[in-house]
């Protein structure tokens, strides 16, 4: 099980953990078959995130570096490790910001 | 708020006010008895601003499904305390407008506040805060005082751009050990003689410092975290070249989880174009 942005869900796949709001409404049980109509609901009522059987969002990031120049990519990852020399790179935002901006880079490349 | 000297108030002094119409929109707004009607009148007294919100409420700031044709329509969809905060947006960038210091762009430095504006307001829409707006005014104003000081104490600030740029230091670091105090003071003592609401002057004054703002940390925190994310993207720049260390404590507080990263900057990269183009009023 792993936690999968909004984005990155596709009907079929199983929730591992109920689908709450951040209120800790429940929109989905554990266990459920996601279709496309849960998805629009959850896009609705502004869930982000969820917890889904089998998945693996370490993979889905390197699947998307992996289609970068290789040379370009060494050189964003140094530009951004530079410009985060402040900050405590093994907080969860931070994580996730720098992951973001390096996909951005690899995204604009391709352009 | 770290004490500032006497020769920057004064300054500060020289910055021209909040457009009169400002004023009266804000009594309007808070006065029980004006109707919508009432406040909408105000705000066709400045055709311009009249246009600049209309532009804005048909933005994809909002993007509503159908168009907004009038003020008193807009004022219905958004509503009368947004409006306001919106007004007082484009009314200080229009004081600033057609200045240009030395150091950097002004679409540079506009870019970046809006960016940490919308990301503001986004965080906000996550939080369920009733009124979005507010945080983006917030997040907006963050490093005006920035501005003023990098056209009031010019050779100053080429001397600790300069400084940062050699050491690897944070900027507001720099202005704190050359000056004593930094941009987020100065801003803050702008905005609270502008007779801003406190939650946004504190918010802008401690937004390097969240947990010191008192009643107002969780404002502060907010545009904390704002600032964090948009420096990490480097959308425009306000002269600092590094991300600011984030607070752990301030995240804590805004209680959201991690995940809401990635779409916070999407929602941020889908609005800041248009959002950037109608405040500087491109288009007319």
């Amino acid at each position: 099980m792993a936690i999968l942005q909004l984005d990155a869900l596709q009907p079929g796949m199983v929730l591992a953990a109920d689908a709450t709001q951040l209120n800790g409404r429940v929109l989905l049980r554990a266990g459920a078959t996601l279709t496309e109509q849960h998805l629009r609901v959850f896009r609705m009522w502004g869930l982000s995130e969820a917890d889904i059987v089998g998945a693996d969002p370490e993979r889905l990031h390197d699947a998307k570096l992996a289609a970068a120049d290789p040379a370009h990519l060494e050189r964003q990852r140094a530009t951004l490790t530079d410009r985060f020399r402040h900050t405590d790179n093994t907080h969860p935002v931070m994580v996730e910001l720098f992951r973001w901006c390096l996909e951005q880079s690899v995204e604009e490349a391709k352009r | 708020m770290t004490a500032i000297p006497r020769c920057l108030t004064e300054a500060i002094i020289d910055v021209p006010s909040l457009p009169a119409v400002y004023s009266r929109l804000s009594t309007a707004v808070e006065d029980p008895h004006r109707s919508v009607r009432d406040i909408e009148s105000v705000v066709h007294e400045d055709a311009a601003l009249a246009g600049r919100l209309l532009r804005l409420a048909n933005s994809a700031f909002f993007g509503f499904p159908a168009r907004v044709d009038t003020i008193s329509r807009a004022i219905t969809l958004i509503g009368t305390r947004q409006l306001r905060d919106l007004a007082l947006a484009t009314s200080v960038m229009d004081i600033f407008k057609g200045l240009s210091p030395e150091h950097i762009t002004m679409e540079s430095f506009w870019r970046h506040s809006v960016a940490c504006g919308l990301v503001s307001r986004i965080l906000a829409t996550w939080r369920r805060e009733p009124n979005p707006e507010q945080f983006f005014v917030a997040g907006l104003l963050h490093d005006i005082g920035r501005l003023i000081m990098y056209l009031k104490l010019s050779d100053d600030m080429s001397h600790i751009l300069d400084t940062a740029r050699q050491s690897g230091e944070l900027l507001f670091r720099c202005e704190q050990a050359h000056l004593g105090y930094d941009h987020a003071a100065v801003g803050g003592e702008l905005l609270s003689r502008w007779n801003l609401p406190p939650h946004v002057f504190m918010a802008v004054a401690y937004h390097h410092a969240p947990h010191q703002a008192g009643l107002h940390t969780q404002t502060a925190a907010l545009v904390h975290v704002a600032d964090v994310l948009v420096n990490g993207m480097a959308c425009g720049s306000s002269g600092e070249r590094y991300v600011p260390p984030l607070s752990t404590e301030a995240w804590q507080l805004l209680g959201l989880p991690a995940s809401i990263i990635e779409p916070t900057l999407k929602l941020l990269k889908q609005q800041i174009a248009d959002t950037l183009g109608t405040l500087l009023g491109d288009g007319q």
